[in-house]
């Protein structure tokens, strides 16, 4: 498949993406989203502790009703049982209503290849099955298709010309799968949820087709995996609830069924765990068998409404997709998919089952480094540079000493070599700054006439500056220490080495705990750690704790605030009076970096901070918290990517016509400022420390 | 929440929802406007229930290629515009998902205010051993045994379905361009005749 992104589907899946938010929003209007998620998580928890009590249930009280239930450990098992069911009763033909499942252990390939016909009844998968195309999206999986190429793939198919309007193409779906529902021998139908109390199935469908695939057909199958079972229709009420609304923007779909015992001649019920207890029986990946497979996530990931469920899937897709590839499919295949996330965490945001998704995949990725061949550019960066701090600091320290050789005259490198040019192509990289920050600091230190101090500092700061700041970008760090000075705390830098996220959030353990206990020491004393990039801030608050384990990584944790926020939380709303509002105010726009908003939830701490001690108001950009397509290591592995996100946000910036772009991450700035050099475009981009510092009382 | 405004939202929810609402006064009433209703649309085949069938003065014709299916829902819920049936034998499911129209009779006072409300209904019926309704279960039976590819002996005596489906609004698909389309499986329009008083 084309490494390039596709400007048609991209177009397609940025209108999809936007019209989603806007309907999701107006559906929950009223109703507290964090709440009802959850409330269903904490449910779900409880039934996953006694899962095998509740699927006992489950099943005794099916069976009483008259289905048959069993159980298959592979999809392989799963498979051969549905193909005993069809061949004792004969059946050649088989309609289906979208089930996950059966493409998980890819149940049409398989009965094809004895003779039976699999159709699917959705109308989304019936295209894509006659045109042999692999689908886009979980819940919309034709969606990269135009209605001319859809009219093409019926016309081929049926043999006959179909005229290429929409309603005429639903109008020939509606009579062509009429006439093999009715015609079919047995229905199959995965399940939203098994209810234990009544050994019936929840089955949640839009068209109608899941209604007439269970009920036409003399035989019902239902194909489900083991977690999908709750106790009561309660828990299957609560999920319906936000499991719609979330996954199309309805507040509820056309058609839900509860289905209890067979309808006509049998209904057989496969429950198939497929690696499902592994999972269970691991804590560190157990939360993603809350998924309800909404694809909430899907909607709102950056890379995927770039790139699309073809090229982001093994047959599960996304995110998400990774991590039910790994135990499902094989780590091996689960590798490009968790490679594809760029860890912004904007999905977890959204998902309706509070699925720490993107934490799970850096899980995945210790995983991949430990047990499979790991790439050699990363090997080198994160265990044998960043991981080490003496060797990074060379590393840095060489960079400074080639800058009369790398550095043009406005600071920007000189291009790379024809070979790499995709890195550069799109934005300018920095040269590194000729003196580190911590150099400059202890410079303008010494350069201070001893003064008698009037009040005792208020407390001792240590700023930790990260790679980027330290060594590329000193004035953001001097900017900071100006406005904490002035506010009256001590400050000192903190040691200048890497936090150790990029090691640890590519899978690099070994290189990222180096590093991190580095840092702790060098931090060792402050009363607070202040720090100016938000990922940086991750590391030392919650991955770096996580990773080592120890008590003076968990002490550390509370200490670490970003910037705005360190601001806001010590000096509140007071702030505002040690700033001169801008005689000659510039209009501001305000970039959100992800790590900042999704995970440290400090983006309206910037705003605010921006506009108390500013005065002014944003001038807001579409899609302020779309990802730049910085992204750390993510931007070397896929440049193509890292651009396509970089000219959306320009666009963006461009349209609001601001003459400043306000953020809080160096690795933003980095991309954003790179981007506008190449378009020539003068606005400048500023951490939000720098805008302050400029406009402080001293 | 009183009837008054449970009625008010349920009428604005399911008409979002893309479903049509006569309110009418009575059963009586109901009928009359079916009549003209189906005169109205040239409908000749009906499928229907047969409790219905005798208030109505309606024949019931082969749901497969009827025209429209009559049904009765057991309730209505206020918040989503959804109507809910418990269904046991497939003539009467078969008339709300099979022909191009589906039309309902709904009490007011079977509207509640949300799918909560009813989960003690719900949850007992599909555990129930009986069928609630005195509905006999012998269309189900017949079907399996009428289909081809089924040996006599595969089809069961007894069966013990009970199913409890939620409907909101006539059928609707957007997988083809994400462009809202109705009517794909189920039916292409739903007209609801509300009933503000119970049928004597």
């Amino acid at each position: 498949m084309s490494k390039n992104v596709d400007p048609h589907l991209r177009q397609v899946l940025k209108d999809f993406s936007r019209n989603y938010l806007a309907k999701r929003e107006a559906c929950f209007a009223g109703l507290d989203f964090d709440a009802l998620r959850t409330d269903y998580a904490e449910r779900k928890d409880h039934v996953l502790e006694r899962l095998e009590d509740h699927l006992a249930e489950f099943t005794k009280n099916a069976e009483a009703r008259g289905s048959t239930v069993r159980r298959a450990s592979t999809g392989e098992e799963a498979n051969r049982l549905i193909l005993d069911i069809l061949e004792r009763r004969q059946i050649k033909l088989l309609v289906k209503s979208k089930s996950m499942v059966s493409e998980e252990t890819q149940l049409n390939a398989f009965l094809a290849e004895h003779g039976i016909e699999a159709s699917e009844t959705d109308l989304g998968e019936w295209i894509v099955q006659l045109g042999a195309e692999l689908p886009t999206h979980m819940v919309m999986p034709a969606i990269h298709l135009t209605r001319k190429e859809v009219a093409a793939v019926f016309s081929h198919n049926l043999g006959r010309a179909v005229p290429d309007d929409i309603p005429s193409l639903v109008g020939v779906a509606r009579e062509e799968l009429r006439k093999k529902i009715l015609a079919a021998g047995a229905g199959l139908t995965g399940a939203n949820a098994l209810i234990a109390e009544s050994g019936s199935i929840m089955l949640i469908t839009n068209e109608g087709n899941g209604r007439l695939v269970t009920t036409v057909p003399p035989v019902h199958i239902v194909l489900a995996s083991i977690e999908k079972v709750v106790p009561s229709i309660r828990e299957a009420l609560g999920l319906l609830r936000i499991l719609t609304r979330n996954a199309t923007g309805q507040n509820i779909t056309s058609y839900v069924s509860f289905i209890a015992g067979p309808h006509a001649a049998a209904q057989d019920i496969i429950l198939l765990d497929n690696h499902r207890s592994e999972v269970l029986a691991d804590a560190r990946f157990r939360d993603m068998l809350r998924c309800v497979k909404c694809s909430a996530c899907l909607n709102v990931c950056p890379v995927y409404r770039l790139i699309g469920g073809r090229r982001f899937s093994h047959i599960y897709m996304g995110g998400i997709g990774s991590l039910f590839t790994a135990w499902i499919h094989g780590l091996k295949e689960s590798r490009k998919l968790a490679d594809l996330c760029m860890g912004c965490h904007r999905c977890e945001e959204y998902c309706a089952a509070k699925i720490p998704i993107a934490d799970l995949i850096i899980r995945l990725k210790e995983r991949l480094t430990a047990e499979l061949r790991k790439p050699f550019w990363k090997m080198i960066a994160f265990n044998g540079v960043l991981g080490k701090p003496g060797v990074a600091r060379t590393a840095f320290w060489a960079g400074r000493a080639g800058r009369p050789v790398i550095s043009r005259r406005d600071g920007t490198a000189r291009r790379l070599p024809p070979g790499l040019r995709k890195y550069d192509q799109f934005r300018a990289l920095p040269a590194p700054a000729p003196k580190t920050f911590t150099a400059l600091f202890k410079a303008k230190q010494a350069a201070k006439k001893p003064t008698w101090r009037m009040h005792r500092p208020k407390a001792l700061v240590k700023i930790f500056t990260g790679c980027l700041v330290e060594n590329f970008y000193p004035e953001i760090g001097l900017a900071a220490a100006d406005v904490l000075e002035t506010l009256g705390y001590e400050v000192k830098p903190g040691p200048a080495s890497c936090c150790g996220f990029p090691p640890a959030g590519s899978g690099f353990t070994k290189g990222a705990k180096r590093a991190f206990r580095t840092v702790l020491e060098g931090l060792r004393g402050a009363d607070s750690v202040v720090t100016l990039c938000p990922t940086c801030a991750v590391m030392l608050s919650l991955k770096g704790p996580e990773l080592l384990d120890n008590e003076e990584s968990r002490a550390l944790a509370p200490k670490v605030l970003p910037f705005s926020s360190f601001l806001l939380l010590k000096e509140g709303w007071g702030i505002g009076h040690r700033f001169d509002p801008d005689p000659h105010p510039q209009t501001v726009t305000y970039h959100d970096s992800c790590h900042h908003k999704y995970i440290l939830k400090a983006a309206k701490d910037s705003r605010k901070l921006l506009w108390i001690a500013l005065g002014r108001e944003m001038r807001e950009m579409e899609g302020a918290d779309s990802c730049c397509g910085f992204a750390g290591s993510f931007s070397v592995s896929y440049p193509e990517i890292s651009r396509a996100l970089l000219e959306e946000k320009l666009a963006a910036i461009e349209k609001t016509g601001a003459d400043i772009v306000a953020l809080d991450c160096p690795g933003c700035l980095l991309q954003i400022k790179g981007g506008l050099s190449r378009r020539h475009n003068p606005s400048r981009v500023c951490h939000t420390a720098e805008l302050l510092s400029e406009r402080i009382k001293k | 929440m009183n009837h008054e405004t449970l009625k008010r939202d349920f009428i604005r929810t399911a008409e979002a929802a893309g479903a049509e609402i006569f309110v009418v006064a009575d059963m009586k009433s109901a009928a009359e406007s079916l009549r003209d209703f189906l005169k109205n649309l040239k409908i000749e085949k009906a499928s229907l229930a047969s409790d219905l069938e005798m208030r109505l003065e309606l024949r019931n014709s082969d749901v497969k290629s009827s025209e429209v299916g009559i049904v009765r829902a057991d309730f209505g819920v206020a918040e989503t515009g959804t109507l809910v049936h418990f269904d046991a034998d497939d003539g009467q499911k078969s008339a709300w998902t099979l022909p191009p129209v589906c039309v309902c009779f709904l009490e007011e006072e079977r509207i509640v205010e949300s799918l909560e409300d009813i989960a003690d209904e719900m949850s007992r019926y599909l555990a129930s051993e009986k069928n609630s309704h005195g509905i006999q279960s012998v269309a189900a039976g017949e079907e399996a045994a009428s289909h081809p590819s089924l040996p006599v002996s595969a089809t069961v005596g007894q069966v013990t379905l009970r199913q409890v489906s939620l409907i909101t609004g006539p059928s609707r698909t957007s997988d083809i361009e994400a462009q809202l389309t109705i009517g794909v499986h189920g039916p292409k329009r739903l007209v609801i005749f509300f009933i503000e008083k119970r049928a004597k």
